[in-house]
């Protein structure tokens, strides 16, 4: 039986990243009927000994533990290098070897933003112990949204491709390929179009929060 | 020069406190007027990615504490030291969650040439020092450092940056380090 741990990084409960962290789960379980998968939220978890415990003791119970989150200011968020000192600080020397894959969105529409996420993954997992099972960097997150891939309809098939080789291969005990990074990696609309929209959602939150007009404030300016 | 140093140096690391000491004498050697956040000592709560400093009271974060204050005295210095011990490649998560809180310095809205960042929100920024603790040499993480150290000061749009790791080494040493790339990042 495969035993696969998603750590969900995002803060936020309807994020992209815990999204396509979940699609990937589900191909694996579709693939294999003998998986087994959990789900655990890092946000504030290690704030408390119980959480602390209960991250220790997914960990061992996972072979394959796969990590989601978004990009903040070029690299994992706060909570998620808190976790990953955490459960580094103890190095894994178990018998069975343990798999790290890691998941990373961006919400620039380009997925090299990802690449800096991608590194620190790779030597987290060297640093605790663990066989690194390779990671998909996704650009342009924001025109996913946080439904479901099959809600996105074409636009969305070539994340849901790099997501379905992805779990394949994890499920074979192979490393994720480099055609499902370069499939994840693709733009799913022009820049252009993508910054428009991006540019005209913030604006119409801010239209809803009456602040239109304060987007440019400058709190802090010196007096 | 104005001056905020984000410390996040473990208080209980004796060696990475070496170089902590090392680099403020080196910032007052160079004369700069520095102002120490002890982020260890320093109630900041993870960014809740809510883009509330975006668009519900933009260019502050709604949820106050000490990042608030930190962000004030950011967008009024000319240099941002960074010190934190290198956790595989990155900030620590001590410095990582100061850093995270500063996204209410830059604008919600887009540049458009080249890689995508956000606009600045502030005429200008200040630049960075992103200072790396490593307790024992790792080629890669010095790399991945580097390129991080780069790429904040890129969407943070600071004018100059450098990026420099400290090793176990005599404090005299350390200081010249971190002399140095002040020198060459304000030649």
């Amino acid at each position: 039986m495969r035993r696969v741990l998603l750590l969900a990084g995002s803060p936020r409960a309807g994020g992209v990243s815990l999204m396509l962290g979940r699609e990937l789960l589900e191909r694996m379980a579709a693939l294999d009927f003998a998986t087994e998968v959990r789900t655990l939220r890092v946000s504030g978890l290690l704030d408390a000994q119980e959480g602390r415990a209960r991250l220790h003791a997914a960990f061992a119970w996972a072979d394959t533990v796969v990590l989601s989150a978004p990009v903040y200011v070029d690299s994992p968020p706060a909570q998620v290098l808190k976790a990953l000192e955490f459960l580094a600080a103890e190095p894994w020397r178990g018998d069975e070897p343990k798999r790290f894959c890691a998941l990373f969105c961006c919400g620039f529409p380009e997925a090299s933003h990802t690449a800096i996420c991608l590194d620190v993954s790779r030597i987290f997992a060297r640093k605790a112990g663990l066989e690194w099972a390779g990671g998909l960097g996704f650009g342009g997150s924001g025109a996913l949204g946080g439904q479901s891939l099959a809600a996105r309809g074409r636009m969305a098939a070539p994340v849901a491709r790099a997501l379905d080789m992805a779990a394949q291969a994890l499920t074979d005990g192979r490393p994720v390929p480099p055609e499902a990074r370069e499939l994840a990696a693709k733009p799913l609309i022009p820049k252009p179009l993508y910054l428009f929209l991006a540019e005209s959602g913030f604006l119409s939150l801010a239209w809803k929060s009456r602040t239109i007009t304060r987007l440019g404030a400058k709190p802090y300016e010196k007096q | 020069m104005r001056t905020i140093l984000f410390d996040a140096a473990p208080p209980e690391d004796d060696a990475c406190r070496q170089g902590l000491d090392a680099l403020r004498r080196a910032l007052t050697d160079e004369g700069c007027s520095v102002r120490t956040f002890a982020l260890a000592r320093t109630a900041i709560s993870p960014c809740r990615g809510c883009f509330a400093c975006w668009v519900g009271t933009p260019g502050r974060c709604p949820f106050e504490d000490a990042s608030c204050e930190a962000a004030r005295a950011v967008a009024g210095a000319e240099l941002l030291v960074v010190y934190s011990p290198v956790a595989f490649g990155c900030w620590s998560s001590e410095a990582k969650k100061a850093l995270d809180r500063m996204v209410c310095l830059v604008s919600p809205h887009f540049a458009f040439s080249g890689l995508t960042r956000h606009r600045p929100r502030y005429e200008s920024l200040p630049a960075l020092l992103g200072v790396g603790w490593l307790a024992e040499p790792d080629p890669e993480a010095e790399s991945v450092f580097a390129r991080l150290v780069e790429h904040n000061a890129y969407n943070l749009h600071a004018p100059a940056q450098r990026a420099v790791l400290l090793e176990q080494d005599e404090w005299a040493r350390q200081r010249q380090v971190c002399r140095g790339a002040l020198r060459e990042m304000f030649q």
